[in-house]
């Protein structure tokens, strides 16, 4: 029925140009991952509320907290990955616009988890 | 009209496509699309036909798949023609007919799947086969009430029943309120758009075209579905005066149902649907009372609560949905003790989305904790929302009668902060190479090594590396995860068997006593890292059960522990095909074989995982144990949970309570597989 009103393929509004992957790559890793980003987290939102929460979707492989590179501290996004691409799908659809410590949170697929890649700037709010 | 004729063959099959894909597809719109079907074969009767032979062919498809919420649809959709006159009323019966003979004489589940279908759609034809076909319709009807009565409902009833009606079978029910004498017309049924173009349609002809569908196509096996089972609590007077009878409710219920499979995994889209659906209805008691029924469904519920949660929260911020919301909530909790524990924990699980996703604004006051079992429930979900947002947030928001519910806040314990003990020595200088971050050959041979000025040994070296090793991986998961990674060889090298692995456990229950969700965590990422195996965890569970036998509130961790460690064992086996996957597509033959080894282990391994649990379970049982309802209350938590992975050993553990009196659970229980 959804397909009446959108594609169901997942696609990503961010897209991680640092990848360097050509378009066609990006879309594949897309369609087989099982990692998800979740951004507009509050800095004070501890690891183990996000765990609780996104285990609910199915058990999490791995959580991996964004943080600031300079100061190391927690910086409002992190990667989510779990065992299966149901559990992701479930993650993307149920969990974006849910809020965690009152802040509306937006979860979109990811291409996976690279070392390196939790390390952002983040302006502090 | 416009575009009937058009010589562009391919727009002229999108337009087909489409319109089909639209009536099979949208469940609420049969009435509406049969409207415009008729309209159009005013003038285009061609173009209809068309349409109508690619429906039956999709229906067809349906039948043969066993594809319930599309055939139904189109069934409807069949049915609204008729009442318009473009079916012939004679043909349709025969097509009812032909489908209840086909669940004559199939099994239970491949018969509820034809009368299921049949049974929804009688509402909507019930008036136009009484007019133009009275006395075949009488005789379906009959055959129909002998096919329902044959049907066992005692197959299984996993939802304990706690409302006075004998039945909590939806298909009985639905059944029942359609053909009860004193029935009024429902009055969702009685706005139909082409009753607004009746001068119009006054001339329409018949389709040429026979609505005929094969049986052919024998694999019923496909055509499984048990009519689940029906919870409500609303009664026909609800809040507001929102529907006149049993029927309306039923119907409104199948109509929620449908949406929600309709929308597969949308849920703003479902979100939208369902708004809309209850602005236009004005129920919107039933619609909540119908998606919370889904969560509480057993064995499985069609998506996660967490989905179910996400979408009530959503609409609980339209205000028409509060009170309903509340009443609904508010009434579930009191008979929270007569849920079965897989249905109860989806419920807590539920509940606690809701609230947290609401916290500021929640009105506490309608799940007052007057009395039990709605403290012991509310006591559950205050834990869970407590893991979901910090401590000091969910204190300030409570009211004072709520605050004896809330736990401790989680912080570790540790045995060895005892000033001047031997203990807290060997503490410090453990603790001093883990700041210096030594790598996990050093860490082994300085406690190794004769020269070493740890003074602790054997248990209690265990015992105090893994205090140390927890307590600087108490910040945060994050840490948990980095030291376990660097020195989980060395806890292996430590622990030499399996009573040592059993004390690891113990340590980590010990400094997180007042916290289960550490507990569980990390003793989940010890497995990961193969510090603890899973038969180890289950012998653990057991023995902590078998001996504490005085301490049932014990019991809700351990059997945590346990079905944590089956999910967890499961997802391995899942990890393992989805990296041979990987591994075979990018051609890394030595990923292959390593992913082929894995698979085959954690494949071996759930096996023996569940078979094991079992055994326990009959050994718990058969030897008098204390507590045995809560043990069998708990073993059917595990059957329901996890019964596809059950499913191929069901026979073999059902063969092991052959001749015990839980061997009746097993029978209840051998319709899920």
């Amino acid at each position: 029925m959804a397909s009446l009103y959108e594609s169901l393929r997942p696609k990503s509004e961010y897209i991680d140009r640092r990848s360097r992957l050509p378009p066609e790559d990006y879309q594949r890793k897309l369609d087989t991952s099982t990692t998800v980003y979740v951004g507009n987290l509050s800095v004070y939102t501890k690891e183990e509320c996000i765990y609780e929460m996104f285990s609910k979707c199915g058990d999490i492989k791995k959580l991996i907290m964004g943080m600031n590179k300079r100061t190391y501290t927690p910086c409002g996004f992190c990667f989510v990955e779990y065992f299966s691409r149901e559990d992701a799908a479930y993650a993307v659809d149920s969990l974006s616009q849910a809020k965690l410590d009152d802040r509306v949170i937006r979860v979109d697929w990811d291409i996976g988890f690279v070392e390196g890649r939790q390390y952002g700037s983040c302006l502090l709010y | 009209v416009k575009y009937c004729n058009t010589k562009d063959q391919g727009f002229k099959e999108m337009m087909l496509s489409t319109f089909v894909e639209a009536i099979e597809s949208l469940t609420l719109k049969p009435s509406v699309y049969a409207t415009a079907v008729a309209l159009v074969h005013l003038s285009q009767p061609n173009f209809v036909d068309a349409i109508c032979e690619r429906i039956l062919d999709h229906f067809q498809r349906h039948l043969d798949a066993g594809n319930l919420r599309q055939a139904k649809t189109i069934l409807i959709f069949l049915g609204e023609l008729m009442n318009i006159g473009l079916i012939n009323s004679f043909a349709y019966v025969t097509l009812l007919s032909n489908l209840l003979n086909e669940a004559e004489n199939t099994l239970e589940t491949s018969r509820d799947y034809y009368l299921t279908l049949v049974v929804h759609t009688l509402p909507y034809v019930h008036e136009g086969l009484n007019e133009k076909s009275a006395p075949d319709y009488k005789t379906l009807l009959d055959s129909l009430t002998g096919l329902i009565g044959r049907r066992n409902t005692n197959a299984y009833r996993l939802l304990q029943a706690f409302s006075d009606r004998e039945f909590q079978d939806r298909l009985v029910n639905f059944w029942n309120e359609f053909s009860s004498p004193a029935e009024e017309k429902p009055k969702s049924l009685s706005r139909r758009p082409y009753a607004e173009f009746k001068e119009a349609l006054a001339n329409v002809k018949q389709m040429k075209k026979q609505v005929k569908v094969n049986f052919n196509n024998k694999n019923v096996a496909k055509c499984t579905y048990q009519a689940p089972l029906d919870f409500s609590v609303v009664g026909k007077d609800v809040i507001g005066g929102e529907v006149n009878s049993g029927l309306d409710k039923c119907i409104i219920h199948e109509n929620v149902v449908d949406l929600i499979s309709s929308f597969n995994l949308n849920s703003k889209m479902l979100q939208e649907m369902l708004l809309a659906f209850v602005k236009d209805r004005q129920t919107p008691t039933l619609v909540l009372e119908a998606l919370i029924g889904e969560v509480l469904r057993l064995p499985n519920t069609e998506y996660k609560p967490i989905f179910y949660a996400i979408v009530v929260s959503g609409l609980n911020e339209d205000f028409t949905i509060q009170k309903p919301l509340e009443y609904l909530l508010g009434t579930l909790i009191e008979h929270y003790g007569a849920f079965e524990i897989e249905a109860a924990e989806r419920f807590i699980d539920f509940l606690s989305i809701v609230i947290n996703q609401s916290l500021q604004t929640w009105n506490w006051g309608i799940l007052s904790p007057n009395t039990n079992p709605k403290r012991q429930a509310l006591r559950k979900v205050l834990e869970r929302v407590l893991r979901l947002t910090s401590y000091a947030k969910v204190e300030s928001c409570l009211p004072a009668e709520y605050k004896s519910l809330i736990p401790l806040e989680p912080t570790p314990i540790f045995r060895f902060d005892e000033p001047g003990s031997m203990q807290q020595t060997d503490a410090e200088i453990i603790k001093d190479r883990f700041n210096a971050k030594v790598s996990a050959e050093d860490m082994l041979a300085f406690l190794s090594s004769e020269s070493s000025t740890v003074e602790s040994s054997g248990d209690e070296l265990l015992n105090l590396f893994m205090q140390c090793l927890l307590q600087r991986a108490s910040k945060s998961l994050t840490h948990l995860d980095n030291m376990l990674e660097r020195y989980a060889n060395v806890i292996n090298n430590l622990c030499k068997n399996e009573v040592q692995q059993q004390q690891i456990i113990q340590v980590i229950r010990s400094i997180w006593a007042n916290s289960p969700f550490h507990i569980l965590t990390i003793i989940d990422r010890m497995i990961n890292y193969k510090v603890l195996n899973s038969r180890m965890v289950v012998a653990f569970v057991f023995k902590e059960i078998e001996k504490r036998e005085d301490e049932a509130n014990q019991y809700g961790l351990n059997f945590e522990i346990l079905l944590s460690l089956l999910s967890k064992v499961i997802n391995l086996a899942l990890s393992s095909a989805n990296e041979l996957q990987r591994a075979k597509a990018v051609n890394d033959y030595d990923a292959v074989r390593k992913n082929e080894q894995a698979l085959e282990f954690w494949g071996e391994e759930q096996k023996n995982v569940f078979l094991t649990v079992f055994k326990r379970f009959h050994r718990l049982l058969t030897s008098q144990h204390p507590s045995r309802g809560i043990i069998v209350a708990r073993m059917r938590q595990i059957a329901i949970r996890f019964n596809k992975q059950i499913a191929p050993l069901h026979s073999k553990i059902e063969e092991d309570f052959n001749g015990t009196e839980y061997a009746s659970h097993f029978i209840q229980l051998r319709s899920l597989y």
